[in-house]
């Protein structure tokens, strides 16, 4: 039986499997055994006591008596909101700035260069302290604050945006999203016998007409100026501020060359074809050149989002309280350092392999079938 | 076709005549690829261009739905002539369809969604019209019951064949053919070449670059002769094959048809 290669590679695998957990309990379990012998509690009773931590801001509401599972949730929000915008800013500049530097315009190609090079060849955490640097450098006192668009403002406080609050009722809602689903699969049925330019209008009509009927009101609070301060509005923080667009800068230098080369990954014979057909430069670029560009650059785009997620850890620097940042005071605060670093260890390892998951099946939905 | 804003006056229009290029010259940067080309392709003409290899060939034909730019002389096609202008260049290449050495079949998509990628987009035909103009002309190059696979599935002959159903799906009034059957395998030329005969039989106008000489004496009515960047000699397939003027072309020949 044992020759059997595959029974043997299982076996084989069992055997590898069983011996690492068991040298990983030997360890947890001595580590902690030597621990308790010198009197430091172990274990992670903690968690439910009152963390008393200060936390200077964050996206979840946190009182300092909350218990520490509370302070780390509260950590872990902020990492997880902060990856979240600097991710889909920097994808979404990095497919202009990729697609921009293949532009035939000196002026266009040139900048997204320099903005390239400057992102790929500075470490990072200079980037930051850099920016941060400019806060009080640059910008004005509150008194003086700026006001490049209306209803933004930014000085040596940081900016105030306006706060946008959804305002529905479960009623509305439901009708809606009734009507929506009725209008979207008749449209659905009929996108046979319409053109592809009603197709839009039609569903555009029937998006206006449901938050019509559900009532749907966006409240838009614009910050209001008094003077000395500001009432309303949602404030941005300089310190959220500029880790928001110092690693929104840095990863989206990488992900433009991702693009660059995805692009150029796709050959000639396909925007020939393109032409010939009569499409236009846009109308190749995202029917035939973006869709399959996907398929070559998501690996790579993947590990940048892990990279963002790792470096979002750089926050430290500036002083924003991010998932590390928390953990690291609540280790300090409590000596729990063990169960703190296998906290940290664990939750990293989580968020990667879930982005990781995420674009494995993504990836498999769009590859192409081949012979 | 109304006649557009970019068309040339009408008492200047030829309506006889589908390409005119006179004096046509194009470089890459200092090589100079093409020299003074003067030809003119009537409406329903069929003709096969041949020369060594880096004649020039491609980029002349290339040069007709405006892959390449030419730096000098005039192209004049359906009536418009070639610019800088995007619009009008849009327009000719919306009736020159354009088939590829190398297919040049959209990957990721269907061999349906290749057919009617163009005429949803750019004609703005409903969906399901643009399905069933592209079963009709799948019909006609025989493979219908492909519709659902994606290009990666197909054998070279039937891309090929598919590449040809997706110009046709465009109605367009010219078809440029560069080396069509020269990535075949020997088997599946024969495929290719019957659906550009059955094609030439209905009067489309056309210009093929390729070696198949039996193609050119079945469906030429003219065979234009190329080398370093220039027309030596076009003449009907008879002439061309038994007498040809010029030793260059007799060369030619000899290599290719031992
Ligand atoms: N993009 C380019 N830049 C510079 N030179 C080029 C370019 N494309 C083609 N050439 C040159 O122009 C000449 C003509 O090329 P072309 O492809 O038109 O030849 P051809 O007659 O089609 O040859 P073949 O039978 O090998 O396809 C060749 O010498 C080639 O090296
Ligand atoms: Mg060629």
């Amino acid at each position: 039986m044992l020759s059997d290669v595959k029974t043997r590679s299982i076996l084989i695998q069992i055997v590898l499997v069983a011996a690492v957990a068991a040298f990983a309990v030997l360890l947890v379990h001595t580590t902690f055994a030597n621990l308790r012998a010198r009197g430091i509690p172990v274990g992670f009773d903690f968690l439910a006591m009152p963390s008393r931590i200060v936390i200077s801001e964050a996206i979840l509401t946190y009182k300092s008596r909350d218990p520490y599972y509370w302070a780390i949730a509260v950590g872990l929000a902020n990492t997880i909101f902060l990856s979240t915008l600097v991710i889909v800013f920097s994808s979404i500049l990095g497919l202009i700035v990729g697609i921009a530097r293949l532009s035939s315009n000196p002026l266009a190609s040139g900048t997204c260069r320099v903005w390239v090079e400057l992102a790929r060849n500075s470490p990072p955490i200079v980037l930051l302290i850099f920016l941060y640097s400019l806060w009080w450098k640059v910008l004005p006192p509150v008194g003086e604050a700026l006001n490049p668009l209306p209803g933004v403002y930014a000085s040596m406080r940081g900016f105030v945006v306006p706060d946008v609050s959804v305002n529905l009722s479960t009623a509305g809602l439901l009708t809606a999203i009734a009507l929506l689903v009725l209008g979207m699969s008749s449209l659905l049925v009929l996108r046979n016998m319409i053109s592809r330019l009603a197709l839009a209008p039609a569903g555009l009509f029937l998006v206006v007409v449901a938050l019509w009927v559900a009532d749907i009101r966006f409240d838009v609070e614009w910050p209001t100026f008094t003077g000395s301060n500001f009432s309303g509005g949602n404030e941005l923080t300089p310190e959220l501020s500029t880790i928001l667009i110092g690693l929104t800068i840095y990863t989206t230098g990488f992900i433009a060359e991702i693009v660059r080369g995805g692009i150029l990954s796709v050959g000639r014979g396909q925007w020939d074809a393109g032409h010939s057909l009569g499409l236009s430069r846009g109308k190749i670029l995202r029917l035939v050149v973006i869709p399959q560009m996907l398929r070559v650059i998501l690996p790579p785009l993947n590990s940048q989002y892990i990279n963002v997620v790792k470096n979002s850890t750089l926050a430290i620097a500036v002083g924003y309280p991010d998932f590390l940042a928390v953990m690291n005071t609540i280790i300090s605060k409590s000596s729990h350092s063990i169960e703190g670093v296998f906290i940290i260890l664990g939750v990293y390892l989580l968020l990667n392999l879930t982005l990781s998951s995420a674009a494995n099946w993504y990836n498999r939905r769009i590859s192409i079938v081949e012979r | 076709m109304s006649a557009s804003p970019a068309s040339i006056p009408a008492p200047f229009a030829d309506p006889t005549i589908a390409i005119e290029m006179s004096e046509m010259n194009k470089w890459y940067g200092a090589f100079h690829v093409l020299r003074d080309i003067d030809l003119t392709v009537r409406r329903g003409e069929r003709l096969v261009i041949c020369g060594p290899s880096g004649s020039g060939k491609s980029t002349m034909i290339r040069c007709i739905n405006r892959l390449e730019e030419h730096q000098r002389g005039r192209i004049v096609v359906d009536g418009v002539e070639l610019t800088n202008d995007l619009k009008r260049i849009e327009e000719i290449r919306r009736d020159v369809g354009m088939v590829f050495q190398h297919f040049n079949l959209f990957p990721h998509l269907t061999i349906l969604e290749n057919l009617t990628l163009a005429p949803i987009w750019v004609r703005r035909m409903p969906r399901r019209e643009a399905e069933e103009n592209a079963m009709f002309y799948l019909e006609r190059v025989r493979i219908p019951d492909q519709a659902g696979k994606y290009p990666g599935q197909l054998s070279g002959g039937q891309q090929q064949r598919v590449a040809i159903a997706r110009s046709l799906c465009m109605n367009p009034k010219i078809m440029l053919f560069d080396e069509p059957t020269s990535a075949l395998d020997p088997e599946m030329v024969k495929e290719v070449l019957e659906t550009m005969v059955s094609l030439a039989e209905e009067g489309m106008t056309m210009l093929c670059v390729t070696h198949e000489m039996g193609f050119a004496r079945q469906v030429a009515d003219r065979v234009v002769f190329m080398d370093h960047g220039q027309i030596i000699e076009e003449a009907h397939p008879d002439e061309f094959f038994k007498n040809p003027r010029h030793d260059r072309t007799r060369l030619f020949l000899n290599q290719i048809l031992n």
